[in-house]
């Protein structure tokens, strides 16, 4: 009996287990085009996709922040033009972490009055929160009333509505008054002559209004 | 001009595709989603103070509003009122499953949308950590980050040895592998891949986009200039979880940190690419984020920040690292049993 050639370590003998049909396939012009070649072509298109994908990705969260003014003009308007995908993926930031300057901070008073005249004051954020995070979160949500109400005093009315309802919900108040109230930060020169951080005269309110449940159960502003 | 485009197309491709070791990515993925998983956690405490359609911080009609113009999807408008704790929860539990390494190339993606879902929802109360888990969920997810340290890959090694083991529990494994989820489950390798190192080089890329328009939107200030920004960060007492201003007595303290803020972060996307300098770069990056978590209470923040630093250091260390433990740990344990 002749000895058997073992096969080389790449050629892998074709079993009725391991047979999955056949490697070629036809092109469009009729010729054979063989699975290996497809496939090849199939990752070279894949990669280029990719290789596009990763340039348009990084100019994506690039122009955010760049497109901040003082920016030039054709920065912010290739940002308009591009703005689809960062904000698509939550990358649409700036990353201006305390810059320009380090600011004044807002806070939320309010005053809840009961259907019996007892009244509750309060304001967001309350520092006795635990864990930190919602502290942070409150803190967000009041430091947003002058970005919002500067930029759209429509939608500034209907922010303060909102923190109007949540806080009527929370107090179960028949009515509340908000004030937004800024916290000027205490300068180096008033610190070192004695001023503390919160004295009275570094916070300034401004009224937001009062809101009151009406009879269809809708809150309102008075 | 041609070969310098040739050399130039070749750098770019070993820089983002060159077969990357995949334990970087997966060390990564157990703080960057345990972070995410708290965030997500914590907002169970005012979950209908801040997700109720009517009646909370932000309602349905004013984030609508305020969105008008944004390319910003979330599924919680799709999601009934009386479903919404269910989808909380639900939220939570795809996030702990790929906290642990559960069919990551789907509870990747799961987690990418969630983040996306829920910060889009109230979009008034993110801030820097938010912007962080974004970009975690988004390269964690390209990456195949439960190749290793996953419930994935130990699931695969205890497959392996059943299959071999038993034929009839070869056959359930068989039937199970029919699960449509199963076979892009087991994909996760524990080789070398492109898709590892694309994740990684996302991560530091990004930081140093981030440390870069840091430091550049400071120097649109006054005070980051003539130093006094350090002091009014630290009489911010809204922001102040710990008393810094004994600071006022030591200008030459608070000035330096102040410029020497923006110059480290205007420099980072420089130096943190020399390998002799990374270290120290890095180190002076830890010392701040862990100031501004003592001293600012931005805990989460800080650690986030910290945690992407992962994505600079190779996975030799991790494996050296690991070793060492594994070494330390069987001459300790006996010692320990003992006592």
């Amino acid at each position: 009996m002749a000895p058997s050639l073992p096969l080389p370590a790449t050629v892998q003998p074709v079993t009725v287990q391991n047979y999955s049909g056949p490697t070629d396939l036809p092109s469009d012009d009729g010729e054979w085009l063989s699975d290996s070649t497809m496939k090849n072509w199939l990752r070279r298109i894949g990669f280029g996709v990719v290789n596009v994908w990763l340039v348009f990705h990084l100019v994506g969260v690039f122009l955010p922040a760049f497109s901040i003014p003082p920016s030039p003009e054709i920065v912010r308007d290739l940002y308009w033009s591009l703005r689809f995908y960062p904000q698509a993926i939550y990358m649409d930031h700036g990353y201006h972490f305390f810059g320009p300057d380090p600011g004044d901070s807002t806070l939320l008073r309010y005053v809840a009055i009961h259907d019996d005249g007892r009244s509750v004051r309060g304001t967001y954020p309350n520092r006795d929160i635990f864990p930190r995070l919602r502290y942070h979160r409150h803190f967000m949500l009041t430091e947003a009333i002058p970005r919002v109400a500067d930029y759209d005093e429509g939608l500034g009315a209907l922010q303060a509505k909102g923190y109007a309802e949540q806080i009527l919900k929370a107090t179960q108040a028949k009515s509340v008054r908000l004030y937004r109230v800024t916290h000027r930060i205490t300068d180096i020169d008033r610190f070192l002559a004695g001023g503390r951080l919160d004295d009275p005269e570094t916070y300034f309110d401004e009224s937001l209004g009062t809101f009151m449940i009406d009879d269809q159960l809708s809150v309102v502003q008075r | 001009m041609i070969d310098l485009l040739a050399k130039a197309w070749d750098s770019w491709q070993r820089f983002w595709f060159a077969k990357e070791n995949l334990l970087t990515v997966c060390v990564m993925r157990w703080p960057m989603v345990g972070m995410i998983l708290y965030t997500h956690l914590i907002w169970t405490f005012d979950f209908e103070a801040f997700f109720a359609d009517q009646a909370s911080w932000q309602s349905r009609e004013f984030v609508r509003e305020y969105q008008s113009e944004q390319f910003a999807y979330s599924f919680w408008w799709y999601i009934p009122s009386q479903w919404m704790w269910t989808a909380h929860f639900v939220s939570l539990a795809i996030l702990s499953l790929f906290w642990i390494g559960f069919a990551t190339p789907i509870t990747g993606w799961l987690c990418f949308i969630i983040v996306v879902s829920y910060a889009n929802r109230v979009p008034l109360a993110m801030y820097g950590l938010d912007q962080v888990n974004g970009i975690a969920a988004l390269y964690l997810a390209i990456a195949p980050c439960g190749g290793r340290l996953s419930v994935d890959a130990w699931i695969r090694r205890r497959l392996q040895n059943v299959n071999a083991a038993s034929r009839v529990v070869g056959r359930t494994i068989g039937w199970v592998s029919k699960v449509p989820f199963w076979d892009v489950c087991q994909r996760t390798y524990d080789r070398p891949t492109s898709s590892a190192r694309l994740s990684m080089r996302l991560f530091q890329v990004h930081l140093c986009f981030i440390y870069l328009w840091g430091g550049l939107g400071k120097l649109q200030g006054e005070t980051w200039w003539n130093g006094e920004a350090v002091w009014l960060t630290a009489a911010s007492l809204d922001y102040q979880s710990n008393d810094l201003t004994w600071m006022a007595h030591f200008p030459w303290l608070y000035q330096s940190l102040s410029v020497a803020t923006w110059v480290w972060e205007i420099s980072f996307p420089i130096l943190i690419w020399q390998p002799r300098l990374r270290l120290w770069v890095l180190m002076v990056g830890v010392m701040m984020h862990l100031g501004i978590g003592m001293f600012l209470g931005m805990w989460t923040f800080g650690l986030a920040m910290i945690f992407m630093y992962l994505a600079f250091v190779p996975p030799e260390t991790y494996n050296l690292v690991w070793l060492q433990i594994v070494s330390a740990f069987r001459n300790i344990s006996p010692v320990a049993v003992e006592s």
